[in-house]
């Protein structure tokens, strides 16, 4: 739970383990239309629309129709958002036993400390790589314990070669949809294919056929010129998943298109390091997690892809509740714009935007317009 | 002296007082401000104590990551201010070699902080007669009143006796409700105390971020003397958290002192947008053997004040009418808004 992508590497490499983020329910009331009642057995547990959709995850755990209950439950902690801290401390309140690692807030080097680069363009000290890498170890052998294995590097180092693979096709599928003209595959469809990157939705194999395909479909409609969006769409960033998968859908209709993401899980798209031991390559990319660090971080490497991928706006979504949307935004925001000088606009979309529609249509036509008026 | 000022009770003020320099531990009151509209998700804590102190001649401010509002909030006030902020990583877990590796870096990377804001490397017996000096002020009984040298720095440092002195007494004046108190830090300006004494109860437990719960453990002589950075750390490590994960050594805690202090009703005061006390609201009327009263808070205004008057009085009275107030009750109650 929490990490997004690094523990998923380390499990899926151990035999006879499948790994999956509960995380993930955060969709189910979305997706199921609310007829899963997620959102209403967390409410009965206290935990109501003030945390982030993420307590989804809480209904899904009492209702046991989501995911079968896992046979271990494993959470980063540390440098996470509070609302997940809490929601899975409630787990564990409930009988839900859980291993905990400890994942410490990425922070800058000291002058003259050694440090480390990071997936993603980033450095962190060598001081919490380390810290990070015993930890991981910690967990490693505690999965490998659970499934009755013996914890084995090698087969991890595998592992971290079978998900490189799987992040560069999802790499060259990202840097073909951005960057063609006109956009050859939706937004919430190249959504869905980033989220397979965190866990390979629990099968590797399918995940590489999905990908594949969707490469081969998107390499077929760019040499022949085909898109699904009009060529003069605008080129929009967009910061933040949606709990609404719909919001997707919007920002096409009103005249935008998706170039450039950052859902929170960056960490999972960039290749982890290969040449050096595998623990302390996971352990770097768990310290590239954007949300580990400081939000300037994260808008450096919002203003690098945007500026890669070529986006005249960025739009930043939060997620009603969650700590970090209080105060990243306007971070990013004044970041982008100092350096970037794109339009950039702040949107709230919670679980279910049916109420809000009109509203969110009329800022992301503004955030549209406004980007054409600049680019005319 | 260079003032450094911090609200978490993880940051040492052993450790700022060795280096040269003088801790101040700051609890603002948090104002609702109603001219400006509120931040939405931001804790009105963090916000007070980043505007507290970005408007203060602070040397220096630390955060502590214990909580992400106040991890993100360093951000913010360190690109509102001129004045040096540090963010303290502070672990969530406790009980695994990682925690204790990072708070003793983290340690030692505040100290060369401190001497960039005019302190100086502290000197391994000095550290000691600091460590040793809070200790003895912290062995002061709680029944003081207050106006000693000692329990008034003990106050500045750590601000949890204040709240009990205020509430008159900490053994409960005979005929009044015995109530504690759990959740997030209680400002110095707070007008809670008063609203519990005119609904006709004492506190006789503070068990709030800024309470007596957050004390370190006693520091071990030999331990000290051998290693005082090591024992400052496992002192301060064993700090009972609702940010720890597992949180159960708080939930422990509060167990305990709410059955030695014989505590009729636990207030659960905790602000808006704090999802780290509001999680655990239902676990806490399951688990400490007294009815509990959630109440949330955004700021001190007058509506804020009466409502709050309004939902104390109304749980004495369910103390007092339903369960006798002289007797300890095991049914649990959430009274909410």
């Amino acid at each position: 739970m929490k990490d997004l992508g690094t523990a998923a590497v380390l499990a899926c490499s151990i035999t006879n383990v499948v790994a999956f983020y509960p995380d993930g329910a955060w969709w189910t009331p979305c997706i199921m239309e609310h007829n899963a009642r997620l959102l209403e057995v967390a409410d009965s547990l206290g935990v109501p629309e003030s945390f982030c959709p993420v307590r989804a995850m809480l209904g899904a755990f009492v209702t046991r129709d989501r995911f079968p209950i896992p046979d271990l439950l494993v959470c980063g902690v540390g440098a996470t958002c509070d609302d997940f801290s809490a929601i899975a401390q409630r787990l564990s309140g409930m009988g839900h036993p859980i291993v905990w690692w400890e994942m410490p807030h990425r922070r800058p080097p000291e002058p003259g400390e050694p440090a480390v680069g990071l997936p993603g363009g980033g450095v962190a000290p060598t001081e919490q790589v380390a810290i990070v890498e015993a930890e991981l170890r910690r967990i490693g052998q505690a999965i490998a314990a659970a499934a009755g294995q013996r914890f084995d590097e090698n087969l991890i180092a595998a592992g971290i070669r079978r998900g490189n693979a799987i992040r560069a096709m999802l790499d060259e599928l990202r840097t073909m949809v951005f960057t063609a003209d006109p956009c050859p595959m939706p937004a919430l469809e190249m959504l869905i294919a980033e989220m397979l990157a965190i866990h390979y939705c629990s099968d590797r194999n399918e995940t590489d056929q999905v990908l594949l395909e969707l490469r081969g479909e998107v390499e077929r409609r760019v040499r022949s010129g085909m898109g699904v969006l009009p060529p003069d769409a605008v080129r929009v960033f967009w910061v933040n998943p949606v709990a609404d998968l719909r919001v997707m859908n919007l920002v096409e209709d009103v005249g935008g298109r998706i170039c450039g993401t950052d859902y929170m899980f960056t960490h999972a798209l960039d290749a982890i390091p290969e040449d050096c031991p595998p623990m302390e390559a996971l352990a770097r990319t768990a310290l590239a997690d954007s949300m580990a660090g400081p939000v300037s971080q994260r808008a450096d490497r919002i203003c690098r892809d945007a500026a890669r991928f070529g986006s005249q706006a960025v739009l930043v979504s939060r997620i009603p509740g969650a700590s970090h949307c209080a105060t990243e935004g306007a971070i990013i925001a004044e970041i982008v714009r100092s350096r970037l000088d794109l339009p950039v606009i702040e949107i709230e979309v919670p679980s279910n935007t049916d109420a809000i529609e009109p509203g969110l249509c009329t800022r992301l036509q503004a955030l549209v317009e406004t980007a054409r008026g600049r680019h005319a | 002296m260079a003032r450094i000022v911090y609200s978490c009770p993880f940051v040492p003020a052993e450790w700022i007082e060795a280096h040269g320099l003088s801790a101040c531990r700051a609890l603002p009151t948090v104002r609702c401000d109603t001219a400006r509209s509120p931040q939405a998700g931001l804790c009105p804590f963090a916000r007070s104590f980043s505007e507290f102190t970005a408007g203060n001649d602070y040397a220096g401010i630390v955060f502590t990551t214990a909580c992400d509002q106040m991890r993100r909030a360093s951000e913010l006030a360190a690109m509102h201010t001129s004045r040096p902020v540090f963010l303290m990583n502070v672990p969530a877990t406790t009980q695994t070699a990682a925690a204790k590796r990072i708070y003793i870096g983290e340690l030692r990377r505040l100290g060369r902080f401190l001497k960039t804001v005019g302190g100086h490397e502290p000197d391994r017996d000095a550290l000691v007669h600091v460590i040793l000096r809070h200790q003895r002020m912290r062995d002061q009984p709680w029944s003081a009143s207050g106006d000693s040298p000692s329990a008034m720095e003990m106050d500045r440092l750590e601000a949890g006796p204040t709240l009990m002195r205020k509430a008159g007494a900490t053994s409960g004046s005979p005929g009044t409700v015995r109530l504690g108190v759990v959740g997030g830090p209680i400002p110095d300006g707070s007008p809670f105390v008063r609203q519990v004494a005119r609904a006709g109860a004492t506190i006789v437990l503070d068990a709030s971020d800024s309470g007596e719960r957050t004390r370190p453990a006693r520091m071990e002589p030999d331990r000290l003397r051998h290693d005082p950075v090591a024992e400052l750390a496992r002192a301060y490590l064993a700090i009972s958290s609702i940010h720890h994960r597992p949180n159960d050594r708080c939930f422990a805690w509060l167990r305990r002192e709410v059955a030695a202090r014989d505590v009729q009703g636990l207030i659960l005061r905790r602000y808006v947008w704090c999802d780290l006390w509001h999680a655990e609201a239902p676990r806490l009327a399951e688990s400490v053997g007294v009815p509990v009263l959630d109440l949330e808070t955004d700021g001190e205004t007058d509506a804020a004040a009466a409502r709050t008057v309004s939902r104390i009085e109304g749980f004495v009275e369910i103390l007092v009418g339903e369960f006798g107030a002289t007797r300890r009750s095991s049914i649990a109650l959430v009274a909410r808004s």
